[in-house]
């Protein structure tokens, strides 16, 4: 945590050999976070390269004394909710046209020994997107947060800057969705070979 | 007690609390520990998503960037950041030492003594300033010290009913109109003392 404050209050000096370090740092669970809401990877890389510039030019209004997580994170997120609402019109018509059905993958794959671990994240992602198309931004930031990342609800508030009442509910709302989307897509998730 | 039997311990305080993990009812502590179980533990993770579906996409968690993925990125940062507005410059003490919280105790501190300046310079003098004294707007802005003359002083006697003496005196001074030939000179008589003498 000292390193890490260091490295940040020479970020704000404008070293940047400083501010490449961070980037290096933080960019895999920002690219992560902004992903599983935007579900497109080019956008999502594009979306955390603007929340570092933000975060280059917005450094003297952060305060060294909070922690810098909360504060990067809650940028990518509302840039990533921003891009969401902006494209989510676009990215229904693909995905409605994406059959991706037939690719589904039975639960019991989770836990074979030997499987290709890489195929079936891909095919989990593909699962991800399509049934998380029916959420709406907010939903689906702290679903992201809360359930992918196992933020806690305090980390969340944090982040999003909404209550923790408000937190609980978009989580139950978006399990209920992704639960619905499961079963009407993918009915194999439920009477698949986990048990 | 071997590996696994711990083990064994474990994955039944957690199918104890899984109920309570899904519905966030748990310290923040407990449930980190829980989660961290659960991406170990594929057993516990299955039982998890039995009772909840959507917690599946928790392995998404799992996930890392292939490092090809981020192939040209640092050089395409520094691209855009070259393009984006400058970042205000604040290398020097004082710029740091604003930053954060402290600029808007400053800037509250500076509007407050804004505000007793002017009311120190403004509201001061015009409380204490007489009546009499107050002039039109336009004669206000005339440098009222520079000419003002002499004050005068006249004393009159009249003789009043039955033999009866009164003296009385007034003390005043008349303002040159000057650069305000349109103004009465009338109007500009301050009497700065009247009053009987014994």
């Amino acid at each position: 945590m000292t390193d890490e404050r260091d490295l940040i209050a020479r970020c704000r000096r404008g070293d940047q050999r400083a501010f490449e370090s961070l980037v290096l740092r933080k960019r895999d669970k920002a690219l992560r976070i902004a992903f599983n809401i935007v579900g497109d990877e080019d956008d999502a890389k594009d979306i955390v390269q603007q929340a570092f510039i933000r975060v280059w030019s917005l450094f003297d209004s952060f305060d060294e004394a909070s922690r810098f997580d909360p504060w990067f994170h809650r940028i990518v997120v509302n840039l990533a909710i921003d891009h969401y609402r902006r494209e989510h019109k676009r990215m229904n018509v693909s995905l409605s046209s994406g059959g991706l059905e037939s690719e589904a993958v039975p639960p019991a794959m989770w836990s074979r020994q030997g499987a290709d671990e890489r195929l079936l994240r891909d095919e989990l992602r593909r699962v991800f997107n399509r049934v998380a198309a029916d959420l709406g931004p907010i939903q689906r930031a702290v679903f992201t947060l809360k359930e992918i990342e196992g933020a806690t609800t305090k980390e969340v508030v944090a982040i999003m800057g909404i209550r923790a009442s408000t937190v609980r509910n978009h989580l139950m709302q978006a399990r209920r969705t992704l639960r619905d989307g499961l079963r009407r897509y993918y009915p194999e998730y439920f009477s698949g070979g986990s048990r | 007690m071997t590996r696994d039997d711990g083990d064994r311990a474990v994955c039944g305080r957690t199918d104890a609390e899984i109920e309570a993990y899904l519905d966030d009812r748990m310290p923040p502590a407990r449930r980190r520990r829980i989660r961290r179980h659960l991406d170990g533990c594929r057993a516990c993770f299955e039982r998890v998503i039995l009772r909840e579906p959507a917690h599946l996409f928790a392995l998404l968690a799992d996930q890392q960037p292939r490092a090809d993925r981020w192939e040209g990125f640092w050089p395409a940062l520094q691209e855009r950041l070259v393009r984006a507005p400058q970042r205000p410059v604040t290398a020097g003490f004082l710029g740091r030492w604003l930053s954060g919280g402290r600029a808007r105790w400053v800037l509250a501190g500076a509007a407050t003594a804004a505000v007793l300046l002017f009311a120190l310079v403004w509201l001061g003098p015009a409380a204490s300033r007489r009546p009499a004294e107050r002039l039109p707007s336009s004669v206000a802005q005339a440098p009222l010290a520079a000419s003002r003359p002499m004050p005068e002083t006249v004393e009159r006697v009249r003789t009043a009913d039955a033999g009866q003496v009164q003296v009385y005196s007034m003390t005043y001074y008349t303002q040159d109109s000057g650069a305000h030939p349109e103004i009465p000179p009338a109007k500009l008589v301050l009497i700065v003392d009247a009053g009987l003498q014994p």
